[in-house]
């Protein structure tokens, strides 16, 4: 992989490379010499379990911040009192229980909004992804997500980039919006499509479009 | 079947379509492809169609090889809004056919082709209403400022047309508004009437 990158007069060549085997795993990786990555990024797949959980709640921790967290869990569970790590594994207090619940005996779609949250507070990535963000969540959290996404994404600076198909995601990123005038102009939607005669594009969106889209239920997705 | 994107001012406009293109073509719109843009509280009327919707709308139907129809309203002058519709086709570089309402000549909107395409049985339905302008032109109240009363709108006419046409009933009621009218009930509608040829050839013409 060759990247050239250029600032102002000055561009710089960086060359790294990715093998891959025949099985379709990589058996070899050099970074450039000389680059210096200055982006920490975070990702999160679609997968139910993706995450960075424990790495991204150690660092608030660290922090003090843990009442940021416990804050938006209880936004998601009002019974939600506190969160520890314990041994390497993440734990909630639920009110009325007398014991910590390991997170794997809590419901799937508080594991990915907690995952998700962790990700946006975590104040060392400065960009973080996330693939299929509405996989494994109830419809009434989607708002609720977007929320912490975008207020915790203020307050550490991150760029964050989604990838959604669903239709109900993106109302729910319209309805929040139309609550939250300030986050407005922080947001770009862009539906990529293969199109006949253009190939592969993307048309932009700003508040602007996807309000007048949800209001008159254009299709954002993509039309095949 | 070609993709057509219909793009119209309003709700009213876009019921109005999706029963005609039903009558036109023996087929229900596919979902979507009958839209208006920009929200509710805009004003502005033809400015709508430079709203991002719109405009993502009508490229992306483009680029999938599809074709935009543009059908709004004449107003008060149909080769004036023509010019200023195809001035935004020409600044956002979007591709579409357009159509004027009433008739792609005349001044004038939705209502002023609804007008022409009643049944022709319920004509004096219309004369009265028409009686009932002249009346109210000739009134004067002493103590209003000024004394002479303003016409109601063709809007008005429509809704009254349709409201004597229909029952008490609240279920009956309910489908004189705009977006619960059925344009294809010829008891009320003509759908094949001639005034309706410039837009019936429009359609076929762009439709494959």
């Amino acid at each position: 992989m060759l990247f050239d990158v250029t600032e102002g007069e000055k561009t710089d060549s960086f060359r790294s490379f990715l093998t891959f085997n025949q099985a379709g795993i990589i058996s070899n990786r050099k970074l450039a010499e000389g680059y210096v990555e200055k982006d920490f990024v975070g990702l999160i797949t679609a997968d139910l379990l993706a995450g960075n959980l424990v790495n991204d709640l150690s660092e608030l921790f660290k922090r003090k911040q843990k009442d940021l967290i416990v804050e938006r869990l209880a936004m998601f569970n009002k019974s939600i009192y506190t969160i520890d790590i314990l041994n390497n594994d993440v734990y909630i207090g639920f009110e009325g229980l007398n014991e910590l619940l390991p997170l794997g005996m809590t419901g799937d779609g508080l594991r990915r909004y907690l995952n998700i949250v962790a990700a946006s507070a975590n104040p060392m990535t400065n960009i973080i992804l996330i693939d299929e963000i509405d996989n494994g969540l109830h419809y009434s959290a989607y708002k609720k997500l977007w929320e912490a996404i975008f207020a915790l994404a203020t307050t550490t600076n991150k760029q964050v980039f989604v990838t959604t198909h669903s239709k109900e995601t993106l109302h729910c990123l319209n309805e929040m919006l139309g609550d939250h005038p300030e986050y407005q102009q922080e947001m770009r939607l862009y539906t990529i499509a293969k199109t006949l005669n253009n190939g592969h594009q993307a048309y932009k969106y700003t508040y602007e479009g996807l309000s007048g889209a949800c209001e008159n239920d254009v299709e954002l997705r993509g039309m095949a | 079947m070609e993709k057509f994107l219909i793009i119209v001012e309003g709700e009213a406009d876009k019921k109005f379509f999706e029963n005609y293109y039903h009558h036109l073509f023996h087929e229900k719109a596919p979902a979507g492809s009958i839209i208006h843009p920009g929200k509710d509280d805009d004003t502005g009327g033809y400015q709508k169609l430079r709203k991002e919707d719109a405009i993502n709308a009508m490229r992306q139907n483009t680029d999938v090889g599809g074709k935009n129809l543009v059908i709004f309203d004449a107003d008060e002058d149909c080769e004036a809004r023509r010019k200023e519709l195809l001035a935004i086709r020409d600044e956002f570089g979007v591709e579409f056919e357009l159509f004027l309402l009433p008739n792609n000549k005349d001044a004038g909107e939705l209502e002023d082709m609804l007008e022409q395409i009643i049944n022709p049985d319920n004509q004096p339905v219309m004369d009265c209403w028409a009686t009932y302008e002249g009346e109210l032109e000739k009134v004067r109240i002493p103590t209003k400022t000024p004394p002479t009363l303003t016409i109601p709108a063709k809007k008005t006419k429509i809704y009254a047309y349709l409201e004597t046409l229909l029952g008490k009933t609240r279920s009956q009621k309910k489908l004189i508004k705009d977006a619960n009218r059925n344009y294809e009930n010829t008891q009320h509608w003509n759908l094949d009437a001639e005034y309706l040829e410039p837009l019936r050839e429009y359609m076929r013409r762009h439709w494959k």
